[in-house]
Parts: structure tokens; sequence; C-alpha cells
């Protein structure tokens, strides 16, 4: 499964010298970045994330507020914590806290993607199983009374779900930002699926208190009985451009954008970021659906420091873009 | 309520344009000739359910350009031709959703005088 890891840090270039390093060390990574706790609350909201890194000192929410706010409401997103100002006592502190490791500033990124690997191994330590079926899986599961932690994602849509098992009872779930009996509904109508198995859970409250036979049987009527518009959102189409257009490399894209608007032109990152993939699918499929056809570009304003404008091929090219740039422009050189 | 909406309408290329609340109630949805999309209205607001946090969006498609703006007061949708002006679009909005906000109520002696 690919997977998506959030680094935290105000240091932009420190953001981007480790985005850059961890991507080329482990290609199922997807790094994303944020400035602050409050912006990484907004992506872990938005994102299916599988392990944070945070620095401690930022504006507006710090890692210790970040850390508090993860293990309140994504207690199975393990968290490592860097900082330039370790001391043991703080380690213990932080450790107290949730943090699943500590890393003092400076580190080689050798150091953080060791760490990172660890912790990212144990959320498949129970074994990888694909094409599977969900109910007879989690059937197992409460048969044999085991704790664990269940990571679901749907074929071929590629959503993603968690499952928290006590003593094989179903404890909780989570789906983007949906939690307990909404979210375990969801996962359960999902079928076949790829999962991974954490012989663990963190999860200590029961938000569900409903036997799973019930859930799986209300589950699949749901699904038998499921909403025109939920239907286009999950049926498998392609992308609007062809092949040749999504083949074009990142380097390539870079050069015909600084040849156009020059250096200076207000692009401020070109890159792959497969997180975009399936909000890109579901707004092209609602707008074959409205007869306008595929979607072939997309620029949105998402209230940050910079605007984006993707290309919808696989994996998605975003373009990071500050208000300078001359979006129109921008847009007719990629294909709009 | 036609008025309020009526300049972005008048626009070249535009050929619709659908307000929501933000909980996605229909508020105002009018197309050229040669759409009929009142059975669609729940798939627009689907659609701009999919932007996430987006505040503003433009959106090219196969057949046409879709501009969406969500603020506070609800949710705008106008669709477009190929060559429609968007910088003429966004514009419009902007006049339009400084429109739809209430004025503050005023207090005091002030209140005698303002307006």
């Amino acid at each position: 499964m690919l997977r998506n890891v959030l680094i935290v840090d105000d240091d932009r270039e420190m953001l981007l010298d480790l985005r850059e390093g961890l991507s080329q060390r482990d290609a199922s990574l997807t790094v994303l970045m944020a400035g602050n706790g409050v912006e990484a609350l907004e992506f872990l909201r938005s994102h299916d994330v599988s392990l944070v890194v945070t620095d401690l000192k930022m504006p507006l929410m710090d890692g210790l507020g970040l850390l508090s706010a993860i293990m309140q409401t994504y207690a199975d997103i393990p968290v490592i914590v860097m900082s330039g100002f370790g001391t043991p006592e703080k380690e213990r502190q932080l450790r107290q806290g949730g943090a699943a490791e500590f890393i003092t500033k400076p580190f080689s990124v050798d150091t953080l993607a060791r760490q990172m690997g660890m912790l990212l191994n144990q959320q498949s330590e129970g074994g990888t199983l694909h094409q599977v079926s969900t109910a007879m899986f989690l059937q197992m599961i409460e048969m044999e009374q085991k704790t664990c932690t269940v990571r679901l994602e749907q074929r071929p849509s590629g959503r993603r779900g968690i499952l928290f098992f006590v003593q094989g009872e179903l404890f909780d779930a989570r789906v983007g930002d949906a939690f307990g009996l909404s979210a375990a509904l969801q996962i359960l109508a999902w079928e076949p699926v790829s999962l991974t198995v954490q012989n663990s859970c963190r999860i200590r409250e029961n938000r569900i208190r409903k036997n799973l036979c019930p859930l799986i049987l209300e589950a699949a009527r749901r699904r038998d009985e499921k909403n025109p518009l939920e239907a286009i959102e999950h049926s498998p189409r392609g992308w609007a451009l062809d092949a040749a257009s999504c083949a074009e490399s990142l380097a390539h894209i870079r050069t015909r954008i600084e040849e156009e608007l020059g250096a200076g032109g207000g692009v401020e990152d070109v890159f792959e970021d497969p997180s975009w993939s399936e909000r890109l699918k579901r707004i092209s499929r609602h707008g074959e659906h409205l007869n306008l056809g595929r979607l072939t570009l997309a620029w949105l304003n998402r209230g940050e420091s910079c605007d984006y404008l993707v290309r919808p091929c696989e994996p998605p090219v975003v373009v990071a873009l500050n208000p300078k740039c001359p979006r129109e422009k921008l847009i007719q050189l990629l294909g709009g | 309520m036609r008025g309020l909406f009526a300049d972005l309408l008048r626009i070249d290329g535009v050929k619709g344009v659908v307000f929501f609340t933000l909980s996605g109630q229909p508020v105002f949805q009018e197309f050229t000739l040669g759409r009929n999309d009142a059975d669609d209205i729940s798939g627009w607001f689907a659609l701009a359910a999919c932007l996430g946090r987006a505040r503003e969006a433009e959106l090219v498609f196969e057949k046409g350009r879709l501009y969406v703006r969500r603020s506070t007061e609800g949710v705008l949708l106008v669709v477009m031709g190929s060559i429609a002006p968007t910088g003429m679009v966004r514009l419009t909005a902007d006049i339009l959703f400084s429109g739809l906000r209430q004025p503050k109520a005023v207090r005091g002696i002030k209140r005698f005088f303002k307006r």
C-alpha cells in the first residue's frame, strides 16, 4: 500500500529537504508537509496519514498541542517528535504524552527514515492480505478474540479505513473524518479489500457497542441500497489525459513552465502527489455525470499561502503557485 | 432572486449559475438554453463537496469549465463554456458575495445618520 507521511515544521527549507530525502529512500511514501499544528490537523482530517513527524516549536499550534490533539482523535497514528533542544526529561514527557519516537536535531535523513520504517512496519506486522472478503476476515478476528488494528483499502476506489478490535470486539472505526458506528458501517460495506494487521490496538474506549454480525448485515443492506450519487463517485473510469500526457516527466513539466514564465514566474514547487488521486477521480466522475466530460485540470485555493494547480493523471502532478503567478497562462500551458 | 445573479448570467460564455446553502439546500439555479439540469441539482452540490476545504476552484473539463466559490453565505457554481472570461466571473462573484453579506446593525445615535 502507498502511505502518506505528514511532516510538520515551520522551517520550509527543512520540510523540502526531508521530503526529497525520504521520497528518494522509499518510493511507496508520499510526504505531505504542514507549517504548524493547525495545518497538520487539517491534513489529518482530509488525508489518510500513516505517520506524523513534528517539530516542537511552531507558530499557532506547537508540537505538544499537535501531539495531544492526535492522541485524542487519531491515537492509531504514530508520532515522531523532532527537536533541537532535547533532554532526557523532555523525551520522557513526550513519550508519556504518546510520542512513539523522539529525534534530536540535527539528524541525518537516514536516521529518521530508519525510525519511520520501523513504525510503519509495525502497522503490518500481523500480515498483509489482498482481495479479501471483509466480512469473513473480520469474523475470524472476532472468533479468535484478537486485539489488533486492521487497516483496509477498498478496491478499486482506493478508499481507506481503520477498524480497532479489542479481544475480538469491534471498539471503533475511522474513515476520513468519520468515527465510530457510521465509519464502521461504511468500511464493512467494502468488498473486496486489501488489508494489513497490526497486533496491537491503542483504542481503549468502545464507541460502537454492537456485535459484529448485525453490523455486517446492516452494512450489506446499505450497500445494496446505495444512493446513486455514491455509485457515480465509485464507478471506475480513466483519466481524460492520454497516456502520453500522463507519462510526461516532472522535469519536462518544470522546464516547460520555466520557459513560459521565467524563473520568477510565481511557481513555488512542482511535484507528484498520489493523495490527490481519489478526489480528482470523484470530481471527474461527477463532471461526466453532469455532461461536462472528464476533468482535465483543476485550480484550487484552499486559503493557504499558495494555490494549487493539479493535473489529473497517475500520479497527479501538483503545481504550487503563489498569488503572483499568471494562473490563466499556466492553465493553458498545462492543457486546460 | 434572479437579479442577484443576473450579472453573472450576462457574462459571455456563462451557461448557468447554481447557488446552495452550505448544507446543500438549493437557493437558486438557472441555465441558459439547451440545458435542463433540474434533476441534477444534487449532483452539482456533490461535485462541490468533493473539493473539500477549497474556498475557490476552477475546474477544467473536456466540455466546459466550472468555477466554484465557497464562503459563509453559501456555495456558488458557475458553469462556463471553454472560452469564458474567468477573471470577469471571479470579479462578479466577489461583488455578489459582498452584496450577500448582511450589513452590521448600527448602535446608538449613529443609527439615525447611517445609510
